[in-house]
């Protein structure tokens, strides 16, 4: 009987070594949490990055972000629908409305450069994004992609696919709006 | 229409899952063979809605389907057609089908040809895989589902597959892992089975070493090709680093590796059975505890999948039901299965109760030595903060292997019960010779000698000689198995002796160099010849030539690609039987010089060489006729009225 | 005693020395090569053991690489952006993305002048890797 006992105790220790590994990669899990990669989605901060602009060839961070209300514009030469919110894009830059900023992402600079040459440059400054890696930072599916950045570099507004004057006047404007109230 | 199909597939695969389990558990346990037989049907159904689905998700790649989000986060219209099939198992959630339909391929074949053990096992054996196979799906179904569409809005190009991953060493090497790794899911299986039957006899043992073998040797293949890839890619000759995510490869084949042993003691001698048993379910706990650490990001590593925390969780949740509701039944009904062996003196047993113990005590340190931080960083805080690198695991791993093979050289020549004491002193003289040998090959050689390596060098031409004349004795009567174990012991002599002479006798010189001047390394001149510029679409670098030997050359490079400001160096390797000669190239320096980094690593290859031999002979002792008669004998035990 | 007693008790105390063996020579072996990370300012005030081997991370200084004239020998400062910076030594081939002004981890000792000995210079492996000790520094420093 006490024989058969002490097996049984020793077949349970397997369990209670189990039990402190999961104690162990719970608590790894926990403390995972707050460091891994955060998607850029709403009101989180633009990610931090560095690259070259496309017209001047000048480095540009996030920094050069921050101090205004940003858009930013996710554009490719190959991407048709770009075409679409250009005109929009355009009118925004025409009536000096807010700073764009574009991120030509995973193009041809020589490509890129004519498309702006050929149907107008809306951006202030154009981001080279050539392997997609600011793009992957920003958690952006594909092109085009557009987000509002605050003059403090948090995301504010985000519109995934073409940007369309509706949206725009819903859920862009609004914070400009804000902005001129605090002022 | 082609995703929602897959999709639609992948759902289908779900619901045959379910009944696979539901008719496997409740045939097995009411006895009824009809509703295994309708299991043993569901296999089929369930292999074929999943290798539909994921035909379908390579076609989706190779149309450049970007409208499916997996396919426009890692495909490109550019990418050449075999990287758009690697590209479907690039990333998260199609790596995850890939595991799914190899869970599947795996239930059918232990469906079909297994159709000769008892009922009632198989059943259990194939409920068990069901509900493996149900936990699966529905994760992938329900939060790595890889055909999400991304509507309205598709794009035109794709993110393209990360570049670390254009490769063919690692378009081969998850799958590899991915089978090895299911396949200890089916001895998982046969463990359970074995303690809900309450039965583990010598025929269950030889029912499952043939399937334990196939896993074995997958898995193996699976980290010799991670392991070549490192070598090759990264650009400075390390081949192994006891980074988290190998550790998690490396855990459940040293206990997949001991669980071999016990098998064979519990298959002849009918030793060990309630170890052998915890070994079944101790492997395929570690395979799930890897998958957790590799694609939750609680360890942070260079080969992890990007990370999300609510698939972390999910995996932590199935890690924790399946192996601790495994580890429950074990604790109340492993007492069922009784061992009363007796053997004495240096016996195959006590040869593979050793074998076990070391092993075992490996695979823990490296447990340790992998999750320590995470503790460490629980009980003291998180501002002492720590990691536990290559000495750690070099000082523990390397004593426990020397040890091993000592034990391992005696094991041909070894009886069950006991060995006759003559027998094991023959050994030991063999040991001298050996010893004598290693110790004067490096002063023929090399340049001195190094303890350690002598004495790993020694172990392992021992480990050779004692098996070539334990198999030329037994010649009249050699069975495959006993050539399989032979051959395995000598794989495993092999990669000792490469591990040992490239870590310890590797030359490595780093210099400065003019156009025409040379330098040489262990004996060998290498000049640099010359530097040319090369040029592509997105990178400029300087390419040296490197003329060494007779009219031989290298041609490493450097490269630069300007808009990520990124340099990366593309190492050249001369590889060799006896070295590999590897060059990196540094690039300009100042006064018209280039820098360069020499290696000349000897017996390098033989590290992945022996490993391989290893692999290979699981496959021939899985060919010994006694596993192949009892696939013959069939439905009269199956079906005992 | 009887046999079979004798053989129990031989398996026992066989398991129990075997064990407690592989515990102490665990614990020496943690306590001997767990290498502790430190920050530049730790490294600085003198916090850090000398001559054993530890990791130290931070952001590599601009204008501070200085190459021997001969060999591939190298000296760098690392820096905390704030107040903390230690020079660090590295004989070979730098990696492949390592950068001034970007994150980097060293492994080595630091000796008695105050200079750190590398034998690994470890940047950041791709641009989605970061060392995990030095993702919680940037966090502290960059306001």
């Amino acid at each position: 009987m006490e024989r058969r006992l002490k097996t049984r105790l020793l077949l349970l220790t397997p369990l209670i070594g189990f039990g402190i590994l999961v104690f162990f990669l719970g608590i790894g899990f926990r403390i995972g949490k707050h460091t891994v990669h955060p998607s850029a989605l709403l009101n989180d901060p633009f990610p931090e990055f560095s690259s070259m602009t496309l017209l001047d060839e000048k480095r540009i961070t996030r920094d050069d972000l921050i101090g205004t209300f940003r858009l930013v514009n996710v554009w490719a030469s190959w991407c048709t629908a770009c075409i679409e919110e250009h005109d929009l894009l355009l009118d925004l830059a025409r009536s000096e409305t807010i700073s764009i900023i574009g991120i030509n992402y995973r193009d041809n600079a020589e490509d890129a450069k004519t498309w702006l040459y050929e149907r107008g440059n809306p951006y202030e400054k154009v981001v080279v994004d050539e392997q997609g890696d600011v793009c992957i930072d920003l958690g952006v599916y594909g092109a085009p992609e557009t987000f509002l950045v605050d003059p403090k570099g948090i995301i504010r507004a985000k519109q995934v696919g073409v940007l369309t004057r509706t949206v725009w006047m819903e859920e862009f404007q609004p914070w400009l709006e804000t902005k001129g109230a605090q002022n | 229409m082609i995703p929602e199909l897959g999709h639609f597939s992948a759902f289908l695969g779900l619901m045959s899952a379910i009944g696979i389990a539901l008719f496997g558990f409740f045939g097995a346990a009411q006895n009824r063979a009809s509703w295994v037989d309708m299991s043993i049907r569901l296999t089929k159904v369930q292999v074929a809605v999943l290798g539909l689905s994921f035909l379908l998700l390579i076609l989706a790649f190779l149309d450049d389907d970007f409208s499916v989000l997996y396919v426009a986060n890692n495909s490109n219209t550019a990418l050449p057609w075999y990287y758009k099939v690697a590209g479907v198992w690039g990333a998260h959630e199609g790596s995850f089908l890939l595991w799914t339909l190899v869970t599947a391929v795996w239930t059918v074949l232990v469906a079909t040809r297994a159709r000769h053990i008892p009922l009632k096992l198989h059943g259990y054996v194939l409920g068990t895989l069901g509900v493996l196979s149900v936990m699966f799906l529905a994760f992938l179904l329900f939060s790595s589902n890889p055909f999400e569409r991304l509507v309205p809005n598709v794009p035109i190009q794709g993110a393209d597959l990360n570049p670390v991953l254009q490769d063919i060493g690692q378009i081969i090497h998850p799958p590899m892992l991915y089978i090895g790794y299911v396949g200890f899911g089916v001895t998982f299986a046969f463990g359970i089975a074995a303690l809900a039957t309450g039965k583990i006899d010598s025929a269950w043992a030889r029912w499952v070493r043939p399937w334990v073998n196939v896993a074995w040797l997958f898995l193996t293949i699976g980290i010799v090709l991670g392991s070549w890839w490192a070598y090759y890619e990264l650009g400075w000759g390390g081949w192994w680093f006891w980074d988290p995510v190998e550790n998690a490869s490396f855990m459940p084949w040293l206990a997949g590796t001991a669980l071999i042993h016990s098998l064979s003691a519990t298959e002849k001698r009918g030793a060990f059975k309630n170890w052998t048993i915890l070994l079944t379910l101790l492997t395929f706990t570690l395979v799930l505890m890897g998958a957790f650490l590799v694609r939750s990001g609680v360890l942070s590593s260079v080969h992890a999948f990007a990370v999300d925390p609510q698939r972390g969780l999910i995996l932590l949740t199935i890690f924790v039901l399946v192996a601790g509701s495994s580890l429950v039944l074990y604790a109340f009904r492993a007492h069922t299965l009784n061992t009363q062996v007796q053997y004495w003196g240096v016996s195959r047993e006590l040869l593979l109760l050793i074998n076990n113990a070391l092993l075992v005590v490996a695979l823990f340190t490296i447990l340790l030595g992998t999750l320590y931080p995470l503790g460490h960083e629980w009980f003291v805080g998180g501002d002492d903060r720590l990691s536990v690198g290559e000495p750690y695991f070099n000082a523990m791993f390397v004593p426990i292997m020397l040890l091993l093979s000592f034990a391992l050289a005696i094991a041909p020549i070894s009886r069950w019960k006991h060995t006759p004491m003559k027998l094991v002193v023959n050994a030991l003289i063999f040991l001298g010779g050996s010893a004598v040998v290693a110790l004067l090959l490096p002063w023929i050689l090399a340049d001195g000698v190094h303890l350690g390596a002598s004495c790993a060098v020694a172990l392992a031409i021992w480990i050779i000689i004692t098996h070539a004349i334990a198999c030329y004795r037994q010649r009249n009567a050699l069975t495959l198995g006993f050539i399989g174990m032979s051959v395995a012991h000598v794989g495993f002599a092999i990669a000792v002796i490469g591990v040992a002479v490239t870590s310890v006798y590797t030359e490595s010189k780093d210099a400065r160099l003019k156009i025409g001047q040379s330098i040489e390394v262990s004996g060998t001149q290498y000049e640099l010849v010359n530097v040319q510029m090369t040029e592509s679409q997105n990178f400029i670098g300087e390419r040296a030539q490197f003329d060494f030997g007779d009219q031989r050359s290298l041609f490493p490079e450097r490269r630069l690609y300007p808009i990520r400001d990124h340099i990366t160096y593309e190492a050249a390797i001369a590889p060799g039987i006896f070295k590999d000669r590897y060059i990196t190239f540094a690039g300009p320096m100042e006064n018209d010089t280039w820098g360069v980094e020499i290696q000349d690593k000897p017996f390098q290859r033989w590290i992945w060489f022996g490993a391989v031999v290893a692999g290979l002979a699981a496959l021939i002792a899985m060919l010994d006729k006694r596993y192949r008669r009892l696939s013959h004998r069939d439905l009269e035990t199956k079906y005992p009225e | 005693m009887k046999p079979h007693r004798r053989r129990r008790l031989s398996i026992v105390l066989f398991l129990f020395i075997g064990g407690l063996t592989t515990v102490l020579i665990t614990i020496f072996a943690l306590a001997n090569y767990i290498n502790h990370f430190y920050l530049p300012d730790q490294v600085v005030s003198g916090d850090v053991p000398i001559e054993r081997t530890i990791r130290a991370g931070g952001f590599v200084k601009t204008g501070s690489v200085v190459r021997d004239s001969t060999g591939l020998g190298v000296t760098f400062d690392i820096t905390d952006r704030v107040s903390s910076t230690f020079s660090v030594r590295f004989e070979g081939i730098l990696p492949s993305l390592f950068r001034e002004d970007k994150g980097t981890v060293v492994v080595g000792r630091l000796n008695a002048d105050g200079v750190f000995d590398a034998t690994r210079v470890l940047a950041k492996h791709d641009e989605n890797y970061e060392p995990p000790e030095l993702k919680g520094m940037v966090e502290q420093v960059d306001p």
